[in-house]
């Protein structure tokens, strides 16, 4: 019998038993996207404790909650849907000046709803520190939102719609001028994403022009570099007041 | 009350609507709710402790069911227990996207919760695994396991713990630490 638990598996207990603050959680949710070890142990922990909910006591939902869940079901099932045509090549959008043409665009037709979106954001720090994107996999087909505030070190990326895929992860980079791609992390495509920032990337952010999004193998590029089909992309704007 | 998981027994079994959902049966989905709804909403309403907002997130947890049904593998668990860990994470996001803490008792619906703190647990339907569970949770010391089943059933925070039972912040982490330890050496055993 182990004296105590290590670090990383009495995270992945305490995230299973539910005891983290949000702060917390939303770490632990971050390196489950990207740390496969720690992933495990998390499914380890949930085959251990999840029959408890077993013993907790019933109770009958309201009538209304089953047709407002059939109205939502998506028309078609999401794990048989092809995955988004590839929009071109890594190296291509790389140098395209088309592509920095087509992200501003894009960026200035979404204003109006942006602003909206932010006016209404519970979340309210200091505007200098705020920056958005909108990652589209066309013109005027906006997929996923980022919003960062590096003074919180930390960025949400928000899904537009449905964009689950089987057997592949999405995956996040910064992209600067004179510099590699770094990678933020997988993408969750059911759910709003909080990534934790580091101070490095934090400082990056003003002087990078654009996010995009590789498809990667499941569990994310294995180089460090993107390695798949660019599918999303976006200018990063500051948000003023 | 319902009893679920012995419904879950009789045929169609809970694995078998899962995989039929995956392939889109509708109709499947809909007899997987009707036999495991009472349970979820169970789970999430001790957690986020309103009705209204309870039922805002059974919805999100059938349709992550419904989207996830496709990555369900039997060995890693009883249909019941996966379908109660989507319901369980999306009530513990709700809870924790919140400002400030929930109110432990103001906002509690009485007639559902009974007491705010303890639930009357039933292990009477449970699975092998839950009794095996149930087995380990009883050979721990009182205090561990009673923060164990306050985190898990009402979905508390440590600091929430800390204050339900008048114990410091740190008296509470470590006993939930050792509980944790405690219960998997017993259950790996």
């Amino acid at each position: 019998m182990s004296e105590e638990l290590d670090d990383s598996e009495a995270l992945a207990a305490e995230y299973v038993l539910g005891t983290l603050d949000r702060e917390e959680r939303q770490r632990a949710q971050a390196r489950l996207a990207t740390d496969h070890a720690f992933a495990r142990m998390v499914d380890d922990w949930s085959r251990r404790l999840a029959p408890l909910s077993e013993a907790v006591p019933p109770v009958e939902p309201p009538p209304t909650a089953w047709p407002a869940i059939e109205a939502a079901l998506p028309a078609e099932r999401r794990a048989t849907r092809a995955p988004p045509r590839p929009l071109s090549s890594w190296a291509s959008i790389w140098r395209s000046l088309g592509f920095w043409r087509w992200a501003t665009g894009g960026a200035v037709a979404l204003a109006a709803g942006l602003a909206l979106y932010i006016a209404v954001t519970p979340l309210q720090p200091a505007p200098e520190s705020r920056y958005v994107a909108v990652l589209e996999s066309g013109p005027g087909q906006p997929a996923w939102l980022v919003s960062i505030d590096i003074a919180a070190r930390q960025m949400t990326v928000r899904p537009f719609g449905d964009l689950a895929l089987a057997d592949k992860s999405y995956e996040l980079w910064l992209i600067e001028a004179t510099a590699q791609p770094k990678s933020l992390g997988l993408l969750s495509p059911d759910d709003d994403r909080a990534i934790p920032i580091s101070a490095d990337l934090g400082s990056a952010v003003p002087r990078a022009v654009a996010f995009a999004v590789s498809l990667e193998p499941a569990g994310g590029s294995p180089t460090g570099l993107p390695t798949g089909p660019v599918l999303y992309q976006g200018a990063i704007l500051p948000v003023g007041d | 009350m319902a009893a679920p998981l012995k419904q879950a027994q009789a045929a169609p079994s809970l694995d078998s609507l899962i995989l039929a959902t995956a392939q889109g049966d509708r109709a499947a989905f809909h007899s997987l709710y009707r036999l495991s709804a009472s349970q979820l909403f169970g789970v999430i309403l001790r957690i986020v402790r309103r009705r209204d907002r309870a039922e805002d997130v059974l919805q999100e947890a059938y349709l992550r069911i419904w989207s996830h049904a496709p990555d369900y593998r039997p060995e890693k668990g009883t249909p019941m227990a996966w379908m109660a860990t989507i319901a369980r994470n999306r009530a513990l996001d709700w809870a924790r996207r919140r400002p400030e803490p929930l109110s432990l008792d103001a906002q509690a619906d009485p007639d559902a919760l009974g007491n705010p703190h303890q639930a009357r647990l039933d292990w009477s339907e449970a699975s092998a695994d839950a009794k095996a569970l149930k087995h380990c949770l009883d050979e721990l010391p009182k205090e561990q396991r009673d923060c164990i089943l306050l985190a898990h059933v009402q979905g508390y925070t440590h600091d929430e713990i800390s204050s339900a039972l008048a114990t410091p912040l740190g008296t509470v982490k470590s006993w939930i630490r050792r509980g944790l330890l405690r219960l998997r050496d017993c259950l790996d055993r």
